[in-house]
């Protein structure tokens, strides 16, 4: 029984030393693949919040702010754009103007009208367009 | 800049009071002069092709609205805008907007819209 426990501990030994050798090393020869996978992630995360954005400032272009029933709408398509920007730290870096812009609308304080609305499509998808050739030349 | 024209576009449908001294061009049927602010001086007309694009115009010359009017090509200085050229729906609609309120000042709409609203209901007859 002794014996069977020490070559069980033995065994066992062996293996986290395998393991922590694998770990070991990736941390020393493979640190650049890890940290670029790690980054196609993150730029795959934010490319679709881009892809989104755009979608949302398409149904922007659909409704019309002066309409009552449309303009709930807008506001709420306003305030989720907002919620996608803010939450990305990139993108809250990169778009402070547009955070700026929308954020009265969004939270009522004026009341958004047709042009203002086509102002605020406008300012976001030359952000957009703008950020998006820069972060597929980086 | 680009974004900056729509932007101003859009200023000055919601600022409309600001747009003033309408003129009709003498020289091409569908162009109106006019001021912003007073003392910003643009031209709007919409083109007789079939596309219907909306040309904007920016004279930065120190001359009235007038002169600048009667002026022919070459010895004018403008810089254009096409609504065409921005390729988005938001653009289209923000020149024919104001390609619109640009002509309805031209014809005094809002008089004549008011004075039809402002005429009491109780005729005689």
């Amino acid at each position: 029984m002794d014996i069977m426990l020490r070559i069980i501990s033995a065994l066992a030994d062996c293996f986290t030393i395998a393991a922590s050798s694998i770990a070991v090393y990736l941390f020393l020869f493979q640190r650049d693949k890890i940290s670029a996978a790690f980054k196609t992630l993150i730029n795959y995360s934010t490319q679709l919040t881009l892809t989104e954005l755009t979608s949302k400032i398409d149904r922007l272009n659909d409704l019309n702010a002066n309409d009552e029933l449309q303009n709930s709408q807008v506001i709420n398509i306003l305030n989720e754009i907002e919620g996608q920007i803010k939450g990305n730290p990139r993108l809250i870096k990169q778009f402070p103007e547009v955070i700026a812009e929308i954020e009265p609308f969004s939270s009522q304080r004026s009341k958004i009208t047709e042009p203002k609305k086509r102002s605020v499509v406008a300012l976001l998808r030359e952000k957009i367009r703008s950020y998006d050739v820069d972060f597929k030349n980086s | 800049m680009e974004t900056k024209v729509i932007r101003v576009i859009n200023k000055m449908i919601t600022n409309s009071k600001r747009i003033g001294n309408v003129i009709k061009s003498s020289q091409s049927t569908n162009e109106y002069f006019f001021t912003y602010k007073g003392s910003y001086k643009w031209s709007i007309m919409e083109s007789p092709m079939a596309n219907g694009e909306i040309l904007l115009y920016y004279y930065p010359m120190n001359l009235n609205l007038h002169e600048i009017s009667m002026l022919l090509e070459p010895e004018i200085e403008f810089i254009t805008y096409k609504s065409g050229e921005f390729k988005s729906k938001e653009a289209d609609e923000s020149f024919r907007e104001l390609f619109s309120i640009v002509k309805s000042k031209y014809l005094g709409m809002d008089k004549v819209l008011d004075d039809i609203l402002n005429e009491s209901d109780d005729l005689p007859f």
